[in-house]
């Protein structure tokens, strides 16, 4: 509740400007990540990227998201990814090919999706100036962090509870993913000799 | 009678497995909850996928032929379990046990509808989950017919093809957004690495890689839209979903959610533009596991798509989506999907390939009877519901069909394949002569596909048509074009089946091989002959699997109390927390 | 013999026409147990299960004669899928018994002839052809309109092997064969389209009763439907412009196929106009008949052009179909009972005429393997049985009096000329139309007698043609019969038009009267 409680003009303008250098932070390098060359920068750019959007969940009040995110996405994903990257390349910098033939198709699709979208998340709120939430349902950002009673207790107990079987469900999905990646990654000399005919 | 025998062999195998159903309900009693008995057939197959594990990591039990049984108990089992209690009563999985719901239901937020439910038991998951079962059955008997597939990793096979039938099956039953995410996520995780199979096989990995990125794509596209929907309405259930909606006067906003979500759900069925890693990964993958993506992978697709219409297009007729009609739109993606398989098919030099925009080309024919649950639903009321019933059952029924004869014609590539190590047209060529019976077979099996009589495929042409009918009478008239659309379809699809059918009847075979005989095994007769046999024979018996397929029908939950959007006031939100004494 | 009076006496019961229908089916289930290389118990056993078949099929005439009357004799009704009213109902009547009988006659005749000419793959072309004889016989008897549908399409495979396996040349065979299908299927599907739709509307299936269920059919759903259902017996028929498949396939197929494609194949699109496209859609069939009617004229005259122009002697007669099947046509959308007779007729002897014309032609092409006109000649002093056996189809052809190509012309250029009695055809048009359709016999003399004076008289010019053999007594059997029944419907046509007439004035009847009906309540409105 701590940032939701802050309601004075001056905390509110400070809380905004935070809120807009974390966003724009995120986006450019969300952006980076796609049309860097180098794929180290990429990564680095991931790595922002991610981190930006923990700081997002920070802002809607979900602190164990975010430190979910920072764990799981940037503590885990990114440095593996790097390491991938590093490992597997015996060149120093690894450059990738942008594909140039695609790019007008790709920045026309990237209009067309992203433009509705625009309308409907955004355009509202900036152009009509309007108070949307009981109109359609939206929740603006600062309504749904005042409202959210999210901390781990409750989490633990949807968990458990609501989302039980998802959440059992998800237990099995990892094991597939292990199976599966258990067998891809295998050493392939297994597969010289066929052993044995069926039934 | 079908229906009596699988009741009785229900009773018998669980008086031999020793799971009879009341052990279920004791247990389910002690939990305090005797929805879980009606998740056992799930429970079954997720025992049997540890036990395959297990039974391949020991030296002793370690053979092809145990895991082959285990996998097909453990598939064959829960198709009776399901059949036994086959249109029965539907229940609805909501995991309130005992004290400890009420202990948590916080009030007031909206992540915790009483009402929402994860998953639902009704005739239409129950069909769509024995189809998938015998789907899976018929794989391991393609499994064991095919030569290709290594032994060694026979036992991490069958548990992703269990993982994969589980995942389809709860796919099935879902009506949580959560719910269904987390199982097409499931099924693609364990479709993807048995589309990689044949680890040393560069087309294997190369469509393998594709199927996972369009995978991911559209996964991503459609939890956008689940989360624009889940911000408009404030639960996951499908359900109170498509009531809420109604209320929420932003049609942009709820057409591209929509539009988005079907994106996910267009990439199971392979839907056109959604088609692209189709192709390819059927060509890579394995013939069983091609086979298997083709038909259960594409009716768990269906089956969730068309729940989810239905509560979409509910109840929300008043102001209904003005932007987005669900009825056009799914006849249009429909006529697209249909006229773009049948098209690229022409031109493939590959039978698998050629299967695989075959495959297009029947969802695209299956989204006629999608369009018309639309219909039905936009419609609503009694007539609507209806309507929307006719439209799923005959999915159901058409499917059932495409199943039987893409199986048998992906086992006669097989065959071809074992014996010429080829999968290419001409590998077809002069079929007949090499082994005339196996021609004919396949000359069958592509006439059902065809949907001309005396076919099973044909009867289920025209239960879809029908159905297409209906809508069109009910005031769709969009549904009239679609229909006309699928009629042209069909005939060009005749182009393609018959270049098969030329290549084996007409077209003399290499010299080399023309006149060596085409040696076919016990497993392969019984796949292709027998998926031949039957759809001829279902053609004349044309009423046979009508009865199962109107058993298909969605339980629609009545208006519900919860419906109403909750009101969420600014500022101070009383968040009260029960506790076990309470209520 | 015990057998086959055991037949007969099954065939008196209560599944008469299903016997007749599904016996070449068992014979081609026998002839799959036979092995390959016996080509002779192939042969034998393919014949014996077309005769047997037309032995059991002539009883049809005589229950028929004793059932009399407009309705249909014989029905056999059994549920096939209750869940859709879809049921499997038999009979005949008027209309159809004659072309059932058309059917039985002329497969032995084709089995016998393709014992000569069949040379590989002897056993797969007889289950063919036993296959296609169900398909045929099965469409004819069908009165459910998704039986007639099922039927109408199993057709479709073994011609489309037929041709494509046996016919003659390797490379334009398969061209032909898929044109043949791909045509059938586009008119058959838009076709299927609207039997479900007007199934769906009815609430039936029953052919007996859909003409009263079509009443209520709106004037929009007609005019779709009865476009659906004409451009799929327009491409069978084959009407002027939907006729374009037909020459190739016949040119292709070899002899036995072109004799059931023209002999009996193509009456499935005029019977399907009588029996469904007429009675169901009264209105826009009297409404379009002008239409339809000029297009018929056109393809009686652009057949013959055609005819005319070519050099090959099958195809000649390839096309001269396209102008007889024109004539056809033409009768039946006069809607006058003496033109639509004529028609029913017509058809009869289209079939025994051009089937004769396609046989002989298969005589003559088995000992010189070419159709060229110029590459004959004075045929008729090496062969002069054979060139009078041909004189004698091309004169049925032709339709001079006293064959059976005679009566059935002069009935519809009769009929038609007389113009629809109350219709809004008037008598000019009609006279017109008739003058026109006569015009296309006078071009049918023309190009049949040229092509016969280019193959059989002048001096023989060929070196191989010298040492031609005559007839056989084979080919005398199979050629006989066919020869026989031209003279017979040509000097005495009453058994058959006694047979027919009530069937088809009920038909016509009560085509014009709902028609007459519909259009004034739309004028009055």
């Amino acid at each position: 509740m701590l940032l939701a409680e802050a309601n004075t003009p001056v905390t509110d303008w400070i809380y905004t400007l935070v809120f807009m250098a974390v966003f724009v932070t995120t986006l450019m390098a969300g952006l980076w990540v796609v049309i860097a060359r180098d794929v180290i920068r990429a990564g680095v750019s991931l790595f922002i990227c991610l981190s930006g959007v923990a700081g997002i969940y920070f802002f809607l009040n979900a602190q164990f998201l975010a430190v979910v995110q920072i764990m799981v996405y940037v503590g885990g994903t990114t440095v593996l990814i790097l390491f991938g990257v590093m490992l597997t390349n015996r060149a120093p910098v690894l450059t990738s090919r942008r594909a140039t033939d695609r790019t007008l198709a790709g920045w026309l699709a990237t209009v067309i999706v992203a433009a509705p979208l625009f309308v409907i998340l955004v355009g509202r709120d900036l152009m009509e100036k309007k108070d949307v939430k009981t109109a359609n349902g939206w929740f603006t950002m600062k309504e749904a962090a005042a409202q959210a009673p999210i901390n781990t207790v409750a989490l633990g107990d949807a968990l458990l509870t609501s989302y039980i079987l998802p959440f059992e469900i998800a237990s099995l999905v990892l094991l597939v993913a292990l199976v599966g990646s258990a067998y891809l990654a295998r050493r392939r000399e297994d597969e010289s000799g066929i052993e044995g005919r069926l039934s | 009678m079908l229906l009596e025998a699988a009741e009785t062999a229900t009773n018998a195998l669980q008086g031999v497995v020793g799971l009879p159903q009341e052990s279920y309900r004791a247990l389910a009693g002690i939990i305090g909850n005797d929805t879980l008995s009606y998740f056992a057939p799930e429970l079954v197959i997720c025992v049997a996928m540890l036990l395959v594990l297990l039974v391949d990591v020991s030296d002793k039990l370690r053979s092809p032929r145990n895991l082959m049984l285990v996998a097909l108990v453990a598939l064959a089992a829960p198709a009776l379990m399901i059949l036994g209690k086959w249109g029965g009563e539907a229940l609805f999985f909501y995991p309130a046990w005992g004290n400890l719901a009420q202990y948590s239901n916080l009030e007031g937020h909206i992540s915790l509808q009483p009402d929402s439910h994860m998953l639902v038991f009704d005739g239409f998951a129950n069909f769509f989950k024995v189809f998938v079962l015998a789907s899976g059955l018929i794989t391991l008997g393609m499994i064991h017919l095919d030569k290709g597939t290594p032994r060694r990793s026979l036992g991490e096979m069958l548990t992703l093809l269990l993982g994969s039938v589980l995942g389809m099956m709860l796919l099935a039953s879902a009506t949580n957004l959560l719910m269904i995410y987390l199982s097409i996520e499931f099924m693609s995780l364990a479709s993807f690495i048995l589309v990689a199979f044949k680890r040393r096989d560069r087309k294997g990995t190369e469509g393998a890689l594709k199927y996972m990125l369009f995978g991911a794509v559209s996964s991503g596209v459609m939890i956008y839209g689940i989360s624009l929907l889940y911000g408009m309405a404030g639960t996951l259930d499908i359900a109170l979903i498509g009531q809420r909606l109604a209320q929420v006067n932003d049609p942009l906003a709820i057409a591209m959610a929509l539009m988005m979500v079907t994106v996910g759900f267009g990439y199971k069925m392979s839907i056109a533009p959604m088609h692209f890693w189709a192709p390819d990964a059927y060509e890579g993958a394995p013939t069983p596991v091609t086979a298997f993506l083709s038909v259960a992978s594409k009716a768990a697709g269906f089956a969730v798509f068309i729940r989810f219409i239905d509560a979409m297009s509910a109840q929300s007729t008043g102001n209904a989506l003005p932007i987005i009609n669900w009825v056009s739109f799914v006849a249009v993606i429909g006529a697209v999907t249909m006229t773009v398989g049948n098209l690229t098919a022409i031109w493939q030099p590959n039978v698998k390939r050629m299967l695989a925009y075959s495959s297009i080309a029947h969802a695209g024919y299956l989204m006629i009877g999608a369009a018309v649950v639309a219909a039905g639903g936009e419609i609503g009321g009694e007539a609507g519901a209806r309507i929307a019933d006719v439209g799923g059952s005959a999915t159901a029924f058409y499917l059932v069909a495409y199943c039987l004869m893409n199986f048998g014609a992906f086992a006669v590539v097989q065959v071809v394949a074992n014996e010429t190590g080829r999968d290419d047209m001409n590998a077809f060529d002069g079929l007949f002569k090499r082994n005339p019976t196996l021609a004919v077979v396949m000359a069958i099996l592509l006439l059902s596909l065809l949907g001309i009589p005396p076919t099973f495929g044909f009867i289920g042409k025209a239960r879809l048509f029908m159905a297409g009918l209906e809508a069109a009478q009910a005031g769709y008239p969009i549904m009239t074009v679609l229909l006309v659309i699928a009629a042209v379809n069909t005939t060009v699809s005749c182009y393609y089946y018959f270049r098969l059918i030329r290549g084996m009847f007409i077209t003399p075979g290499e010299a080399a091989t023309a006149n060596r005989p085409l040696i076919v095994s016990n497993t392969g007769w019984l796949m292709a002959g027998g998926s031949a046999v039957l759809t001829l024979a279902l053609f004349v018996a044309g009423s046979f699997f009508i009865g199962p397929a109107d058993e298909a029908r969605l339980k629609r939950r009545p208006h519900l109390e919860g419906a109403a959007m909750p009101q969420h006031d600014q500022g101070h939100v009383e968040v009260k927390r029960g506790d076990g004494s309470k209520g | 013999m015990e057998f086959l009076s055991a037949a007969i006496d099954v065939t008196n019961l209560r599944y008469h026409l299903s016997v007749v229908t599904f016996l070449p089916l068992v014979g081609a289930l026998f002839l799959t147990f036979i092995h390959r290389k016996r080509e002779r118990e192939l042969k034998a056993t393919a014949f014996f299960f077309s005769l047997i078949t037309f032995v059991a099929s002539l009883p049809i005439l005589f229950e028929f004669q004793s059932g009399g009357g407009a309705g249909f004799s014989l029905v056999e009704e059994v549920a096939w899928i209750p869940a859709f009213n879809i049921k499997y109902i038999m009979g005949v009547d008027g209309i159809s018994v004659f072309l059932v009988l058309l059917t039985t006659f002329l497969s032995p005749i084709v089995m016998l002839s393709s014992t000569s000419n069949v040379h590989h793959k002897v056993k797969e072309y007889f289950i063919a052809m036993l296959v296609l004889q169900t398909g045929l016989i099965g469409s004819f008897c069908a009165l459910d309109l998704f039986l007639f549908y099922v039927f109408f399409e199993l057709m479709l495979i073994p011609m489309y092997l037929l041709i494509g396996v046996w016919g003659s040349d390797e490379i334009e065979r398969r061209e032909a064969a898929l044109k043949f299908f791909v045509y059938t299927l586009v008119g058959s599907l838009l076709m299927f389209l609207a039997v479900l739709y007007v199934a769906h509307e009815a609430g039936t299936f029953d052919i007996r009763l859909l003409p009263e269920a079509c009443r209520n059919l709106s004037s929009t759903a007609q005019y779709v439907c009865f476009g659906a259902f004409m451009l799929s017996f327009a491409i069978k028929t084959p009407v002027f412009p939907f006729h374009t498949w037909l020459p190739q396939a016949h040119t292709e197929a070899p002899t036995g196929g072109s004799v059931v494609l023209a002999g009996v194949m193509l009456k499935l699109g005029t019977y399907g106009m009588l029996r469904f496209a007429i009675p169901f859609f009264p209105e826009p069939a009297v409404a379009l008949s002008g239409a339809i009617s000029v297009l018929a004229v056109i393809g009686i005259i652009y057949g013959s052009m055609m005819a005319l122009a070519q050099d090959d002697l099958k195809k000649m007669i390839a096309y001269s179909s396209v102008a007889h099947m024109g004539f056809i046509v033409l009768g039946l959308f006069s809607f006058n009972l003496i033109a639509v007779q004529g028609a029913l007729l017509q058809n009869i002897n289209h079939g025994l005429s051009t089937g004769l014309l396609f046989l002989l032609v298969g005589v003559i092409y088995e000992r010189r393997h070419t159709r060229i006109f110029a590459e004959f000649g004075g045929i008729a002093k090496v062969m002069p049985k054979f060139a009078v056996l041909f004189m004698i189809a091309t004169l049925s052809s032709i339709g001079l009096p006293g064959t059976n190509g005679f009566v059935g012309e002069f009935l519809i250029l009769l009929g038609t000329f007389g113009g629809m009695p109350n219709g809004d055809w008037t008598w000019t048009t009609g006279s017109t139309l008739a003058v026109f359709a006569a015009s296309g016999v006078v071009l049918g003399a023309v190009y049949m007698l040229w092509g016969y004076q280019r193959v059989f008289f002048g001096e023989i010019t060929v070196k191989e043609n010298k040492n031609l053999r005559d007839v056989t007594p084979l080919e005398m059997s199979f050629a006989l019969p066919v020869v026989v029944l031209i003279f017979f419907i040509g000097l005495n046509p009453t058994p058959l038009l006694t047979r027919t007439e009530p069937a088809v004035k009920a038909t016509i009847e009560n085509a014009r009267a709902s028609a007459a009906q519909r259009m004034e309540a739309v004028a009055h409105k």
